[in-house]
């Protein structure tokens, strides 16, 4: 459902190749178990990437005052940006990129249910709070707009992924009371077809992509 | 890119930022040839979104930079003290005189 890559690997000497930053044709994709009956088209099952993604580039904005958010909400839904596929056996695999700025980014599943979150029973992402809007927070510089290292998945129905930009008080200019939050996105939209009985490679290499209540409670 | 206007008491419009950048001035040069100082003001304006703590937006006009031109006088801003100077919006030029003897050029470059 998420997956991101560390800043840090800017930092070392590996080799990458284009199926390790975006899905490609031949890639397996497996759902876990966990993925509810309303995805049953889903749930459990393998996949291959049948045909070469297309890749599809969007941008979205906002400008916000300091000391305040807005909910921007990926899916279908009649207010939110439509970034979902209407078909099943389509996945979005959608690489978020972040122009610079003084604001970082809380991410929901849906609102108000976050992902990003630490054992502890109080250690949950709030922009509320002084110290916890930091917990689980992206910044730009997590995932560049030139380079984004940031990607969530999307398929039919699926609950509404909903970004949250928090803009910083006192930024890098001090008569700017306002920040530009853009998130270049790219959008890798990826045909599959079942592999209806997958051999063990196909199962212990595909792609796992995890339900939303298995990246929780621990 | 360049944008040029003279000064007027009046806001003139330099440059308008694209919806998904932001405006970045690499420099700004203001030539006053006009008989006495002159005070030009670069303004920032633009609307905000809609957000948790404002549910009805307004345009918003920022003063971003000042600078008093003596008569006969040229004022050059290089990159370096511009670095941390950016526009959301709109680019407006606003001065305490209305002359054709004053010249304001904003070079710039979209982030």
């Amino acid at each position: 459902m998420i997956y991101e890559i560390s800043p840090l690997l800017a930092k070392t000497a590996i080799s990458v190749k284009p199926e390790d930053i975006l899905l490609q044709k031949g890639a397996w994709v497996k759902f876990s178990s966990a993925w509810p009956g309303t995805h049953k088209w889903a749930s459990g099952k393998l996949f291959v990437v049948s045909a070469e993604p297309i890749l599809v580039p969007y941008a979205i904005s906002r400008i916000i005052p300091e000391d305040d958010y807005c909910d921007i909400d990926l899916s279908n839904s009649d207010s939110g940006e439509k970034l979902y596929p209407e078909n099943e056996g389509v996945l979005y695999q959608i690489a978020v990129g972040m122009k610079p700025g003084d604001y970082l980014v809380h991410f929901y599943l849906p609102s108000p249910r976050y992902i990003y979150h630490l054992g502890e029973a109080s250690m949950f992402p709030d922009v509320a709070s002084s110290t916890l809007r930091y917990l689980g927070a992206k910044r730009p510089e997590d995932s560049p707009a030139d380079a984004p290292l940031w990607f969530l998945f999307a398929i039919k129905d699926m609950p509404p992924i909903t970004l949250r930009p928090y803009v910083e008080t006192g930024g890098d200019d001090a008569t700017q009371a306002f920040e530009k939050c853009t998130f270049m996105l790219k959008i890798n939209k990826c045909l599959l077809d079942e592999v209806k009985n997958p051999s063990k490679e196909q199962i212990e290499r595909a792609f796992l992509i995890r339900w939303r209540d298995e990246l929780l409670g621990y | 890119m360049l944008s040029f206007v003279t000064a007027s008491t009046s806001a003139q419009d330099l440059a308008t930022a694209p919806k998904h950048h932001t405006i970045k001035p690499s420099s700004i040069n203001i030539n006053n040839e006009y008989s006495a100082k002159a005070k030009i003001t670069l303004q920032d304006v633009f609307s905000a979104d809609t957000t948790n703590g404002v549910s009805s937006p307004t345009q918003n006009t920022i003063n971003k930079f000042a600078v008093v031109v003596g008569a006969g006088l040229t004022a050059d801003i290089p990159e370096d003290e511009l670095k941390d100077v950016k526009f959301l919006g709109k680019i407006q030029a606003v001065s305490d005189v209305t002359s054709s003897s004053v010249t304001v050029m904003v070079g710039y470059h979209l982030v």
